[in-house]
C-alpha cells in the first residue's frame, strides 16, 4: 500500500487536478447526455449505460476531487511545516555558534587570569615558602581530597 | 439525481496520509563535548613546599571554572533549544 501512496506523491499537483476534473466532468457530461438521448430515436437505446458510465465516472472523480482536495491540503500544510523546519534549524545552528564562541572566549578569559596567578606565585615563591614546611600528611591529605570520590571507592580509600 | 448528490456527499473528502514531517536533532558545541578532567595532585617525586600547593590550587580551580562555563553552557543550549523545538508544536 505505502508504494501507491509514494506513487501517488511523486505525481504533479497539477495532473492530478487535471485528471480529476476531466473524469468528473466526463461523468456529468455523461450522465446529462443519458438524460438528453431519449429524443433521438437511433441511439436512444444507450440510455441506461451511459448513466450508469456517467454515475460511475461522476463517482470516480468526485472520491479523487475529495482527495485532492485534502491531499493539496496537507502537500500545502507540509511545505508550510518544511519552511519552517529550515528556519528552525538555521536558528539552531546560530545558537550552537554563538554558545560555542561563548565558551572558547569564556574560557581564554579564565586561562588568561589562572596564569597570571601562576606568574604571582612564582615570583612570590620564596616569600610563601618561608618558615613552613608541609608535613606529607598534608601532602596526602591534599591528594585525597582532589581525587575523584568514585576512584577512591574503588581502591578503598574513602576512610 | 438524487443519487449522484449522496456519491458526491459520501466519496468527497476522503483523505491521503500525510508526509511526516521531522526536526533534525540540533548539534551540541564541539567544545561541551570534551570529557572533564581529573584533578591535578601533587608531584610524588619531590620536595613539597606551599607554594606548590598553591600552584595546585590554582591549577584545579582553573578546571572548575572551565567546567563552570561549560555546564552553563549546557544549560544554556538546552534552553535555547527547547524554545526554538517549542514552536514546531
Amino acid at each position: 500500500m505505502w508504494y501507491l501512496q509514494f506513487m501517488y506523491s511523486m505525481i504533479p499537483d497539477t495532473w492530478i487536478e487535471l485528471a480529476t476534473y476531466a473524469i468528473l466532468a466526463t461523468g456529468v457530461t455523461f450522465y446529462i447526455l443519458s438524460k438528453l438521448i431519449v429524443w433521438i430515436p437511433f441511439i436512444k437505446n444507450y440510455k441506461i449505460p451511459l448513466e450508469l458510465i456517467g454515475v460511475i465516472l461522476y463517482g470516480i472523480g468526485a472520491f479523487y476531487a475529495g482527495g485532492y482536495g485534502v491531499e493539496k491540503m496537507w502537500r500545502d500544510r507540509v511545505e508550510e511545516v518544511q519552511a519552517k523546519v529550515r528556519e528552525l534549524e538555521g536558528r539552531q545552528a546560530e545558537v550552537v555558534v554563538r554558545i560555542e564562541t561563548k565558551v572558547v572566549t569564556k574560557i581564554k578569559k579564565v586561562e588568561v587570569i589562572k596564569e597570571v596567578i601562576k606568574q604571582e606565585i612564582i615570583e612570590k615563591e620564596k616569600l610563601i615558602n618561608a618558615n613552613c614546611d608541609v608535613s606529607p600528611d598534608a601532602i596526602e591529605m591534599f591528594n585525597k581530597s582532589v581525587t575523584n570520590p568514585e576512584q577512591l571507592e574503588s581502591t578503598g580509600e574513602q576512610k | 439525481m438524487r443519487t449522484l448528490l449522496l456519491v458526491s456527499v459520501l466519496l468527497a473528502g476522503c483523505s491521503t496520509t500525510p508526509v511526516p514531517v521531522v526536526m533534525k536533532f540540533p548539534d551540541a558545541p564541539q567544545s561541551l563535548m570534551t570529557s572533564a578532567p581529573d584533578l591535578n595532585k601533587l608531584p610524588a617525586d619531590k620536595k613539597i613546599e606551599l607554594s606548590d600547593i598553591i600552584q595546585t590550587t590554582n591549577a584545579n580551580s582553573k578546571l572548575y571554572y572551565e567546567l563552570k562555563i561549560k555546564y552553563e553552557a549546557w544549560q544554556e543550549w538546552y534552553k535555547e533549544q527547547k524554545a526554538i523545538a517549542d514552536q514546531l508544536k
